[in-house]
């Protein structure tokens, strides 16, 4: 018996739209996300991610109302991020349909939240998402919101949360963001080994880049551009594996159980 | 004719996710924490996503443990989802706090072993066929987890395989539970609802 690593589509919003952004910047408006979510169940993608990177949720909390619309359309498990700031959030957000939450600034401001998430909700349900940038190939924690990077170890940072009990890390390099460039393998030399689930996302461009992250050591990924446009022009069309390329990776790669 | 459905809101789980799921399928429910309401139910569904201690803190506080129990005995129909199923068991690995032990044994974390990734978290196939209310074998369902049931010979279940086999579906007397999540599992989560409604 095997168990198949998690390709999860990653969906940036701002508001209620569903956006793309290149190296976290140059923001595209990609289309409605209501629409794009329910595109994604028709396709029975494993999970969804969805981040609401708007100014206006950061400040202000959660969009409830949005996610309550996104969560009653589709049948598949939900991962959100974005401005979750105390408990009594995170309790909205499950109680509106999310299986899990993904958290990093209130986790930065102070890792002890991160331990009164998990008693509250328990492991599986924390997701502990790091943005990393690459500058003269030294890998540094990346703080999306003020665009500078933060004076944390990285491998320090991931052990702390894992002592804190956080069930999952997503690890999103900063500079592939966007590009389809494909995968930087080298960032598995920059984290420590550890048995927890790790999602990488960051520049996939394919189905042999998929494979290749997960030779690598990681459990799943997430993917945006990918998923999300097509062509040399970079239209707007919504995608996912088919059949034959989820058995070609299983094929490939399998995590033995 | 099928009966109505109680979700229990407590205070945890994804109670809309299995709410939309049911008014999909066109399967009659209402969610409540009254516990006068849980009491007289035809049949309970109790949703999960959280901690073992949480859960049953917030049963107490809302008076819904007793209630519970009562609809237990009075053989309401229950089905415990994730969470909502371990806190049939007596304890949990997870926690301090005594569960509803209507089932005997308690909650136990994945044994490790070297490359063993916890949690759980993915799809799974159900690999086994007692419990036959419910048609699950090789069927695949999403899985959020970092403890189990442990085995008992006291009560039915099929077994899922993360790394070994462990409990995925229990059976005793009139209480069933699932460790995977039914409401966000697809087209067999609503095919799960549906054998759920026709018991």
């Amino acid at each position: 018996m095997t168990f198949s690593p998690r390709i999860i589509p990653s969906l940036l919003i701002n508001r209620d739209k569903l956006i793309k952004t290149k190296k976290f910047t140059d923001e595209r408006y990609v289309g409605d996300i209501l629409n794009a979510v329910k595109i994604f169940n028709d396709k029975k993608v494993d999970e969804l991610l969805i981040i609401d990177k708007s100014i206006k949720t950061l400040n202000d909390g959660p969009n409830f109302d949005l996610i309550k619309n996104l969560s009653s359309e589709v049948f598949i498990p939900l991962t959100y991020g974005g401005g979750i700031r105390n408990i009594d959030e995170a309790y909205r957000l499950f109680k509106a349909g999310i299986e899990k939450i993904s958290i990093q600034k209130t986790f930065f401001d102070r890792f002890e939240n991160l331990r009164n998430f998990v008693k509250n909700f328990g492991s599986s349900s924390i997701l502990l998402s790091i943005d990393i940038i690459i500058k003269n190939n030294i890998y540094l924690i990346f703080d999306s919101k003020t665009k500078k990077t933060l004076d944390l170890n990285i491998n320090d940072t991931i052990n702390k949360a894992i002592d804190c009990g956080v069930g999952e890390i997503l690890v999103n390099i900063v500079n592939l963001d966007g590009t389809l460039k494909g995968p930087d393998l080298n960032i598995i030399n920059h984290i420590p080994k550890v048995n927890i689930p790790i999602i990488y996302q960051g520049g996939i461009n394919s189905v042999n880049d998929i494979i290749a992250v997960l030779k690598n050591g990681f459990h799943s990924v997430a993917i945006g551009s990918l998923f999300i446009f097509y062509g040399k022009y970079n239209s707007v069309l919504i995608s996912y594996i088919n059949e034959t390329e989820r058995l070609t990776i299983n094929k490939n790669f399998t995590i033995n159980v | 004719m099928a009966s109505k459905i109680i979700i229990i809101d407590y205070g945890l789980g994804n109670l809309l996710s299995i709410s939309n799921m049911l008014n999909y399928l066109n399967i009659e429910h209402i969610i409540t924490n009254n516990p006068k309401e849980i009491e007289n139910a035809h049949k309970l569904i109790i949703p999960g996503v959280g901690s073992f201690d949480t859960a049953i803190y917030l049963l107490k506080k809302n008076k819904i443990f007793n209630s519970i129990m009562k609809a237990f005995e009075a053989n309401v129909i229950i089905l415990g989802i994730c969470l909502g199923m371990q806190i049939f068991y007596e304890k949990s690995d997870e926690g301090n706090f005594n569960g509803l032990g209507i089932l005997k044994g308690k909650i136990v974390k994945f044994k490790k072993n070297k490359n063993l990734i916890i949690p759980h978290i993915g799809w799974n196939s159900i690999n086994s066929n007692t419990i036959s209310e419910f048609n699950l074998k090789n069927k695949k369902f999403y899985f959020l987890h970092s403890y189990h049931p442990e085995i008992t010979i006291k009560h039915h279940f099929d077994s899922v395989k993360y790394s070994y086999n462990f409990p995925a579906v229990i059976k005793y007397n009139n209480v069933f539970g699932v460790q995977f999540h039914p409401e966000k599992s697809g087209e067999n989560g609503m095919q799960f609802f549906k054998e759920f409604n026709l018991l």
